[in-house]
């Protein structure tokens, strides 16, 4: 079976990753899928900056070991039906930038929260959503619970978060 | 001999040590580049005293040579130029015991054709010189000025430069090793001052970036856990005997009121009853208290074996509802990772079983026995455990203390408890590398979140 490439907007938070859950959760045919996880970077343009770029430097600069650890967690849970995962930050400043991105990517479709509002990892950091879905990639939406809970931002979070019916 | 004292002396040491190194060295150069020199000028002389005496008559040159010389040589001390013919084989003895100069002076010339002495402040300088078919041996002396005036000022001036940087080098070094130990010797008596009787003292902070802040900033973290510590233990062995000294009142009163008059039987089986419940409660706490001293104790070393983390939640699972049948425990397996081998810990099976009865105990208990939600996962290096319940929660200035024992929320008034259930998860958790995270809202419920490191067995 071919493998589905998929895109993930995440903000490096736990909660973000229900989507990627939902999504894994609910495939019953048994699927391949190669995940992206991507995160939106305004990049500094000074020259010093650029010349000392390091794309692992960046990601690890925005992400977290609980989001590590529950990306992990998922992994394991899930590992027949993910044929890899990774992290990806996108630099680029407008939509065509963006639709580059997608069409070097080989994107195939999108997953994007229609309730999660994204929080900030870094300084310079925006949500790609917007792109997503102004592009003409397909794009699911993922409707994601939104009640108090105690654990937010832990690993307990994606443990104990029962996937919600699309 | 004290740290201060050795900075002294090496940075003394060094300072001085270095000004004589350059002393010596400028004094060395300088008398150097003087005899040079002041060879060069005699041999100018020697040079210009052949051309004009020896060749006098033969050319015009020697005449403005000589015109030169009286213009614009300068006379210098004692000068004085020889000039002695030097057919091959002739002896130069005599006029070396005139001139006073040794005879090789008079060799070297010949072998060289020039040579160099110096006689205390008379200089010499010889040169060979051939005019025509006849040679000559041409002797320039005359008194260094440098030598007899400037030598001897260099040298007294150095001297005195070096007196005065042995005191400036002492003093600087001094002050130094003064203004850089001084803190630190603050520190220790302000530290010494400090005893278990009066731990409130803290160091005072003054700088705030440097080493010294640093220090100050560590010592008085370490007061501040120091003091913490004296008040815990203070406190829990108050606790501890408050708790224990409850059943006992209990049992003395009714040993007491039974023994006042005679009763019936049916007044002493009441009575016996009530003491021997009471007595069972004693025994209780003492047991966890045992516990918890044992488990809190690093130096006793607990068998640790393969423990699956999945099977040990199921057999809680039974516990407790074997203990309390009305208990809830829904165990959600959806998280499981699909490779078992991820779910292995190392540990030991009894504490670990009692840990997780301890805390699901408490999510039913404080939910009035609601369903409480398990969920396991695993990533590559953790296993997760979350327990939640939707009870009571804990108010959020309170959960700091939840892991002092004896420490009972305030919203626990209702619920049977000692308080030493937590502490004891705590510890249990501690021993086998793990942590535990316990998040709350008030009146909305608890989540326990545990993570132990997978023990990596290879089945």
């Amino acid at each position: 079976m071919k493998t589905k490439r998929i895109l993930i907007p995440t903000d490096f938070s736990v909660s973000s990753l229900n989507v990627l859950k939902t999504v894994l959760g609910s495939n019953l045919h048994g699927e391949k899928y190669d995940i992206i996880l991507l995160h939106g970077i305004r990049m500094n343009d000074s020259i010093s900056d650029l010349l000392f770029f390091s794309k692992n430097n960046l990601l690890r600069s925005v992400s977290n070991p609980e989001f590590d650890h529950a990306l992990m967690v998922l992994k394991n849970k899930y590992a027949s039906s993910i044929q890899n995962i990774r992290s990806d930050v996108f630099t680029g400043y407008n939509q065509s930038a963006f639709n580059s991105y997608l069409e070097a990517n080989r994107i195939d479709e999108a997953y994007v929260s229609e309730n999660y509002c994204h929080a900030k990892a870094g300084k310079q950091s925006f949500d790609v959503s917007p792109y997503i879905l102004k592009s003409n990639l397909k794009v699911n939406g993922v409707r994601l619970a939104t009640q108090e809970i105690p654990e937010k931002g832990q690993v307990a979070e994606i443990l104990l978060n029962s996937v919600p019916a699309r | 001999m004290s740290t201060q004292l050795k900075a002294t002396v090496l940075l003394f040491v060094s300072l001085f040590s270095l000004i004589v190194l350059i002393s010596g060295f400028v004094y060395l150069s300088v008398s150097n580049y003087a005899y040079d020199d002041f060879y060069k000028l005699l041999e100018i002389r020697a040079l210009t005293y052949a051309k004009i005496e020896i060749e006098k008559d033969t050319s015009s040159y020697a005449r403005q040579m000589a015109e030169i010389k009286n213009e614009y040589f300068e006379k210098l001390p004692l000068e004085q130029v020889v000039a002695i013919s030097a057919e091959p084989g002739k002896s130069f003895a005599g006029y070396a015991d005139r001139m006073k100069l040794p005879p090789s002076f008079f060799n070297e010339i010949i072998a060289k054709g020039k040579a160099e002495y110096n006689n205390s402040s008379l200089f010499y300088k010889g040169i060979y010189y051939k005019s025509g078919a006849t040679p000559y041996i041409i002797i320039a002396s005359a008194q260094n000025y440098f030598e007899t005036h400037h030598k001897a000022y260099l040298k007294k001036t150095l001297i005195l430069a070096v007196a005065l940087t042995f005191l400036l080098a002492f003093f600087i070094s001094y002050f130094f090793s003064r203004s850089v130990f001084n803190p630190i010797t603050k520190i220790t008596e302000r530290v010494k001052q400090i005893s278990s009787e009066n731990l409130h003292l803290r160091l005072p902070e003054q700088s705030k970036g440097d080493e010294l802040g640093t220090l100050t900033r560590t010592f008085n973290d370490m007061l501040d856990r120091i003091e913490t510590s004296f008040e815990t233990q203070n406190n829990f062995i108050s606790n501890a005997s408050h708790e224990l000294r409850t059943p006992l009142t209990a049992i003395i009163g009714e040993g007491d009121v039974a023994l006042a008059k005679l009763r019936t039987s049916e007044e002493y089986i009441d009575t016996i009853k009530v003491m021997l419940e009471e007595a069972e409660k004693l025994e209780k706490k003492t047991k966890a208290l045992l516990f918890l001293a044992q488990t809190g104790f690093n130096g006793k070393i607990q068998k640790f074996e393969k423990v699956r983390i999945d099977q040990l939640l199921w057999d809680v699972k039974d516990t407790i509802e074997k203990i309390n049948p009305q208990s809830k425990i829904h165990i959600d397996t959806t998280m499981l990772p699909e490779n078992p081998r991820k779910l292995k810990v190392r540990g030991n099976e009894q504490l670990l079983h009692l840990a997780f009865t301890n805390i699901i105990m408490n999510a039913c208990k404080y939910s009035n026995y609601q369903t409480v939600d398990i969920s396991i996962g695993a990533s590559d290096t953790k296993v997760f455990i979350a327990i939640k319940d939707t009870g009571i929660g804990i108010p959020p200035n309170e959960v700091k203390y939840i892991y002092d024992p004896f420490f009972r929320a305030s919203n626990t008034n209702n619920y049977e408890g000692y308080g030493i259930g937590l502490p004891l998860t705590q510890n249990i958790i501690r021993i086998h590398g793990g942590e535990i995270h316990v998040s709350s809202i008030e009146n909305k419920g608890t989540t326990v979140q545990i993570n132990l490191p997978v023990g990596e067995f290879d089945f």
